[in-house]
């Protein structure tokens, strides 16, 4: 057959353009996997925050926000990414839970090694919990793992449904989890044994919280529930307008949290509400509580503080960024951590809403 | 444009694809077969307009007259233009008929992995946002979605663990090359012009392989689709009439697309 001159067909042509868009959409469209899979996790000591946040831990100077070290993960971890708050022992050894599965145990005041421990290839999303010589550890296989503090050995281990994203709550000997299995679990702390476990409508991502002989926590299915901490039965029911992500905080016999169709709640240990604020944002976050305020953050980035008892406004700032992590109360600083922000980290005066300083890594 | 795109493509999607979800009995992998399924059936006019419009063409390609004004105008590449233009005008074809309907599947299967990736959310910050996207008839109570389906965790991408073999066999993958370099030979009709011929040929081997690394690359879920969605186009193609198996056989001569 001869070779013919004719340009290609036009319709030829802007098939192999329609088929190049499709690669650079879809390719653009994958994305989603890549960057930031969650938000900040912040703990803070009395002198330092520690910001665990994409692929480094940060130990920030509480007073002039001046770095004090960085935390990266070893070489025979690299890639790895922190979101997970990290928790902090007596002894000042510093639990860092990482999305590749493994977990450090580093001291605080420097970020060196104590040990490292590989648990599976799941992703570590929840915060680790420290009771006395064990360190609890939640986890996206499912499992929750008890391991030694000095050592990361193991002791026990307990399997869920679906994978654990909320840090446990520690009382006592118990141990309670939140699961996205939609059940709440006791456990005994000693051993791992199940104690209870009650099956609730939604899925829950945050640590249940303690009101007098009652365990609170939130879920997806527009719900704050309060169980029977001996039984696990069923005490009450608050219905809310969107789904519980933060655990409520507590202080003075009253729960305070907020939903993601921007709804913030005071609940009293009856599940009466004492009060109730409508919010232009989402709120994922729990509220920090202190000396009568309540302080807490909508995702589009705005800090408020109220006043506990009535709602009444103390002050209110704007903060670029999403605002997803919970803000804590230290001293006479309110810390907010901010994803995708200009800082990282901004300390505000608790009392005035006025901001003492700002922190973000070098380079970043 | 985000929320546009958001309202009008991606939250439907999402949304019909979780409550297909919750109508299956919590099983994301069907819920995937299904809603590819329905999306074909809407699409199938633009499908079909495609496919006619490729056809007219390559009956206009095989035309005296379109050889003829080749022969007549091949050193002057503008009055061909031209002349293939009035043609196209005389016969009443679009010369892009074959490519728009194409263009605006698009972002349906942009959406379509969007809508895969944000329902399966394994990570906070996607879970988030798919609480941004969810309608309030769909119940709460199907988060967090089951991801597995058959051997796959169709969040991830899909590798198949055998005993006894050190690495994990992309089986999906291999099934949407396949898939894809069959319905490519099937659908697309052989072209008498040297150029056109090796074009098809072309389609025929990057298509795949470039479905191929998506799909080796990205959820599972998305490979799925694919596959899925190779299958029914060929099950369409064929109704019409219109499919030359003998296409797929290397060496043997097409017996041409049938009217």
């Amino acid at each position: 057959m001869s070779r013919m001159s004719n340009p290609k067909p036009a319709f030829r042509r802007g098939r192999w353009l329609v088929l190049l868009v499709a690669a650079g959409l879809v390719s653009a469209c994958s994305g989603s996997r890549v960057g930031s899979s969650s938000w900040p996790g912040l703990t803070v000591s009395d002198t330092t925050a520690y910001v665990a946040f994409n692929q480094s831990l940060y130990a920030v100077d509480l007073a002039s926000g001046q770095e004090k070290w960085q935390f990266a993960p070893p070489e025979q971890d690299k890639g790895a990414t922190f979101y997970a708050p990290p928790a902090l022992s007596d002894s000042g050894t510093l639990i860092i839970a990482s999305y590749s599965g493994v977990v450090y145990a580093v001291k605080a005041d420097s970020g060196d090694i104590i040990w490292r421990r590989f648990l599976s290839s799941s992703r570590l999303v929840g915060g680790p919990a420290v009771a006395g010589d064990l360190v609890l550890v939640p986890s996206a296989d499912r499992n929750l793992y008890a391991l030694k503090l000095d050592s990361g050995a193991d002791v026990w281990s307990f399997a869920t449904g679906e994978p654990l994203w909320s840090e446990p709550l520690v009382l006592g000997d118990k141990v309670y989890l939140s699961g996205l299995d939609h059940k709440v679990y006791a456990l005994d702390l000693a051993s791992g044994r199940q104690l209870w476990s009650t099956e609730l409508n939604g899925a829950m991502t945050d640590r249940p919280t303690s009101l007098d002989n009652l365990i609170l926590t939130g879920t997806f299915a527009n719900q704050l529930v309060a169980m029977d901490a001996a039984s696990g039965r069923i005490a009450w029911t608050k219905h809310t307008d969107g789904w519980v992500w933060g655990d409520p905080v507590v202080q003075d016999g009253v729960a305070y949290f907020g939903d993601v169709d921007g709804t913030f709640y005071a609940i009293d240990s009856k599940g009466n509400v004492v009060w109730q604020s409508r919010l232009d944002g989402d709120v994922t976050a729990s509220p920090a509580v202190e000396n009568g305020k309540v302080y807490f953050v909508t995702a589009d980035g705005q800090v408020f503080a109220r006043q506990a008892a009535d709602n009444s406004p103390v002050w209110q700032q704007p903060l670029d960024g999403q605002l997803l992590t919970d803000p804590i109360v230290t001293g006479e600083s309110l810390l907010v951590a901010s994803l995708d922000g200009t800082n990282l980290l901004t300390a505000f005066d608790a009392t005035s809403g006025a901001v003492r300083w700002s922190y973000q890594p070098a380079g970043k | 444009m985000g929320a546009i795109w958001d309202t009008a493509v991606l939250n439907p999607m999402i949304n019909a694809l979780l409550y297909i979800y919750n109508l299956l009995g919590n099983n994301f992998g069907l819920a995937i077969i299904i809603f590819t399924a329905l999306i074909r059936l809407i699409t199938f006019p633009l499908t079909y307009q495609q496919q006619k419009s490729t056809q007219k063409m390559q009956e206009l390609q095989s035309s005296k007259k379109f050889q003829e004004i080749q022969k007549k105008f091949k050193s002057d590449k503008a009055k061909l233009q031209e002349e293939q233009m009035k043609l196209y005008r005389e016969m009443g074809i679009n010369p892009f008929g074959g490519c728009l309907p194409l263009l605006i599947q698009f972002p349906i299967i942009i959406g379509l992995y969007q809508a895969i990736i944000q329902s399966l959310a394994d990570a906070p910050l996607q879970l988030f946002q798919l609480a941004q996207h969810i309608y309030p008839a769909i119940p709460s109570s199907l988060i967090p979605l089951k991801s597995h389906f058959l051997w796959m965790d169709l969040g991830t991408p899909e590798r198949l663990i055998i005993p006894g073999i050190p690495i994990g066999i992309p089986v999906l993958t291999i099934l949407v090359v396949i898939t894809t370099w069959m319905s490519t030979k099937l659908t697309t009709p052989p072209t008498p012009d040297s150029q056109g011929s090796q074009m098809t040929q072309m389609m025929a081997l990057y298509m795949p392989l470039l479905l191929g690394y998506f799909a080796y690359t990205f959820a599972a879920g998305l490979a799925l689709y694919f596959v899925v969605s190779n299958l029914l186009q060929v099950v369409q193609y064929a109704a019409t009439g219109k499919v030359d198996w003998r296409s797929m056989i290397p060496g043997l001569p097409s017996g041409g697309a049938r009217a």
